[in-house]
């Protein structure tokens, strides 16, 4: 075992494949740099050809990502935030996700998108969002979202190596975030969730960066004796409602708590879920939390109050005890 | 008119009554008089009878009921009336009522609801804990638990329910229990028997009814015996209560009566005045009133001496326990034929045993034995029962 980041852990994972397999290939803007440090170096090792600056274009990023994995090769296109994603949704929605379905089954597209989202570094409504929803809504891509160093490692390996379009979305939050990781690089299946504590009294769904705010509180509200479950999803699609429901089924309470805005977030999709079909092991409503339905502010007051605390976490624990 | 047939006040302190049973049945048509329910207080049973001609519409207290004097037992009409249930109104707004609570909507938790149809309870009955506005899993397994409890506790209570039915005391074996018990913790009793000879008593009998149409019994003779004796020992004719011995100045003689239905002492008042045959007729009436169950209160109150006879049954002796109150009490024995030595020669006689309680506290052994003597005494030479 060794203490590594949450980006580091990321890098080692693309250069660990990009060395077992030199059609893994790396591209997007200033990845050479890496904005956020977490391709820093990748050039040096595998040269220009495989690790390459693209122009500001998003869309020419993720039409790439199409043309090249449709050749056979293994691209990883990075959109530097996820809130520019916007401009590469064509490529991404209508090709990558429709064409395999469209041809039969004759090509695969082994395309890893990956992104840096989430609010918390005063980045304000452009460089802030959680837009996981738009993607978990479209069949054709899967959609990872990795929370710890160990789940960023196994969940990439995955990822890379799946022969379909897979979205990671990567909190801005958690570069910096370490963590301890095997010394052997283990793939985690996609859609198998983890349980991050275990408890009986409440089930407490988290994602991304909420994953560490949900556990802040399960330790609190350890000392008042309650007891919190976290479940991490890992993948948001496919999803691993197994794990879920059989958490439920003992806990009989869950509250999901999710950065994305509120309205049409993903946390509803899973309480909905949860509503359909473990209806019966319910003893409380469902409670979902996100963030307020508004841009994300610029202010770091207004940002902190946009996103849902640890406070708002343990009261909407306590109204479902 | 409905006319409400009440718990009759049997007595000044009667507050409330025994319904023992009904006579007659919802529908059944009656006469004014006729008898329509047994009913008893503490002290007395009695019949019910009905005010009016009419039928029986309503039975308002079961066999066993307690009700308070003046309250409804049962409602009656007129023939060719027609009886309108007065409450009806308001037994239809009560079920309006619940109607309306059941329509509305039980929040209730999916688990909760789950649970319930499990146990098939209606959540309508299921309190929610106070902090919760809805029903929870938790509620509903407490009130699976108390109704658990509660189902536990009906089994027991029927189960002594049953054990007490089987030997609970009600009406008149109840009071003969509690009497009998009062008299023999508190009053310290000695029997002493004596053996008389009634060969003259049962000549003088036979010659009695060998004319007049009054047929004399053994009792009615001994009874006129007990009277003239007792009048002249005064301290065996007194009532003692509390502290105090209340002399009496008239016998108010109690006469043992039994009873299909137990031992009843209806009390024959001022019998130191009447003549052999007042006696009698007398006695004859009580015992029927007793054996009917007509006796009145005042029937039963006042005596001041007891007589109780098993003689009929055979008995040679036996202990009577002394009423409440009272300080002796006579038992009268079976009459047999019996050899005894008369003149230093074996002769057939007549004998009977009196077995004599009394209260050690007032009475003396030998005040006992004397007064004992002096019945022998009088009932082996009858004519002067006659004076």
């Amino acid at each position: 075992m060794k203490e590594i980041s949450y980006s580091e852990a990321i890098r080692e994972t693309i250069r660990y494949e990009m060395k077992r397999d030199d059609k893994v290939l790396l591209f997007g803007e200033d990845v050479t740099i890496g904005v956020f440090g977490v391709t820093k170096g990748l050039l040096e090792e595998f040269g220009p050809n495989r690790v390459i600056d693209t122009p500001i274009s998003e869309e020419a990023i993720a039409g790439t990502a199409v043309g090249v994995a449709a050749t056979g090769l293994r691209p990883i296109a990075e959109i530097m935030f996820m809130d520019f994603i916007g401009l590469a949704i064509d490529p991404i929605i209508n090709q990558a996700a429709k064409m395999k379905y469209m041809f039969g089954g004759k090509i695969t597209l082994p395309i890893v998108f990956r992104c840096a989202a989430g609010a918390g570094i005063q980045a304000a409504g452009q460089h802030s969002q959680s837009l996981e929803s738009w993607f978990t809504h479209t069949p054709g891509i899967k959609v990872v979202y990795p929370s710890t160093p160990q789940d960023a490692i196994g969940l990439y390996l995955s990822a890379i190596r799946d022969d379909n379009p897979v979205l990671v979305i990567e909190h801005k939050l958690l570069y910096a975030v370490k963590g301890e990781v095997e010394d052997e690089f283990n793939a985690i299946p996609l859609g198998i969730a983890d349980i991050k504590k275990e408890g009986d009294d409440v089930t407490l769904v988290a994602t991304g960066a909420m994953v560490y705010k949900a556990l802040r509180v399960a330790e609190e509200l350890e000392k008042e004796n309650i007891s919190v479950e976290v479940y991490d999803p890992r993948t948001l699609f496919p999803f691993d409602k197994d794990r879920l429901f059989e958490s439920i089924t003992k806990t009989n309470k869950v509250v999901i708590v999710t950065e994305e805005n509120k309205r049409g977030a993903f946390s509803a999709e899973i309480a909905a879920l949860i509503a359909e079909e473990a209806f019966d092991y319910l003893d409380a409503p469902i409670v979902r939390l996100g963030a307020i339905n508004t841009p994300v502010p610029f202010s770091k007051v207004l940002e902190e109050y946009y996103l849902p605390g640890t406070e708002d976490i343990k009261k909407a624990i306590k109204s479902v005890l | 008119m409905p006319i409400n047939i009440v718990m009759p006040k049997l007595g000044l302190t009667m507050k409330e009554g025994t319904l023992d049973g009904w006579l007659i049945k919802i529908g059944d048509t009656i006469s004014k008089g006729d008898p329509i329910a047994e009913i008893s207080s503490d002290k007395i049973t009695n019949i019910v009878e009905s005010p009016i001609d009419g039928i029986l519409v309503r039975i308002l207290a079961a066999e066993g009921d307690v009700v308070p004097v003046g309250e409804a037992i049962g409602i009656l009409i007129k023939k060719g009336e027609h009886f309108e249930e007065q409450t009806g109104n308001v037994e239809k707004a009560v079920i309006k009522k619940e109607g309306l609570i059941k329509e509305k909507r039980i929040k209730a938790t999916p688990l909760a609801k789950k649970i319930a149809a499990q146990h098939n309870i209606d959540l309508s009955i299921v309190t929610v804990t106070a902090s919760s506005s809805r029903i929870r899993e938790n509620d509903v397994l407490k009130y699976i638990e108390l109704l658990t409890k509660k189902r536990e506790e009906k089994k027991d209570k029927k189960t002594e329910e049953k054990a007490e039915k089987n030997i609970k005391l009600t009406g008149v074996r109840k009071i003969i229990a509690d009497r009998m018990s009062e008299a023999w913790k508190n009053i310290p009793h000695v029997t002493e028997h004596i053996k008389v000879s009634v060969e003259n008593l049962h000549n003088i009998r036979k010659e009695l009814n060998s004319h007049g149409d009054i047929k004399f019994t053994f009792t009615d003779l001994i009874t006129k015996a007990v009277i003239s004796v007792v009048r002249v020992n005064k301290n065996i004719n007194v009532s003692f209560i509390g502290e105090h011995i209340i002399p009496s100045t008239h016998i108010n003689l109690g006469i043992a009566v039994a009873t299909d239905k137990g031992l009843i002492v209806p009390v024959l008042k001022n019998a130191d005045n009447l003549s052999l045959t007042e006696l009698s007729k007398e006695i004859k009436e009580l015992s029927e009133k007793a054996r009917t169950s007509k006796l009145k209160l005042e029937d039963l109150e006042g005596g001041t001496f007891t007589i109780t006879n098993l003689g009929m049954f055979g008995i040679e002796s036996f202990t009577p326990i002394i009423y409440p109150g009272q300080v002796s009490i006579l038992g009268v024995n079976a009459i047999n034929d019996e050899v005894v030595i008369e003149n230093d020669k074996p002769t057939v006689k007549k004998t009977m045993k009196l077995s004599f309680s009394f209260d050690h506290r007032i009475i003396d052994g030998a005040e006992a034995a004397k007064f004992l003597n002096e019945l022998k005494s009088i009932i082996e030479n009858p004519l002067r029962i006659m004076i």
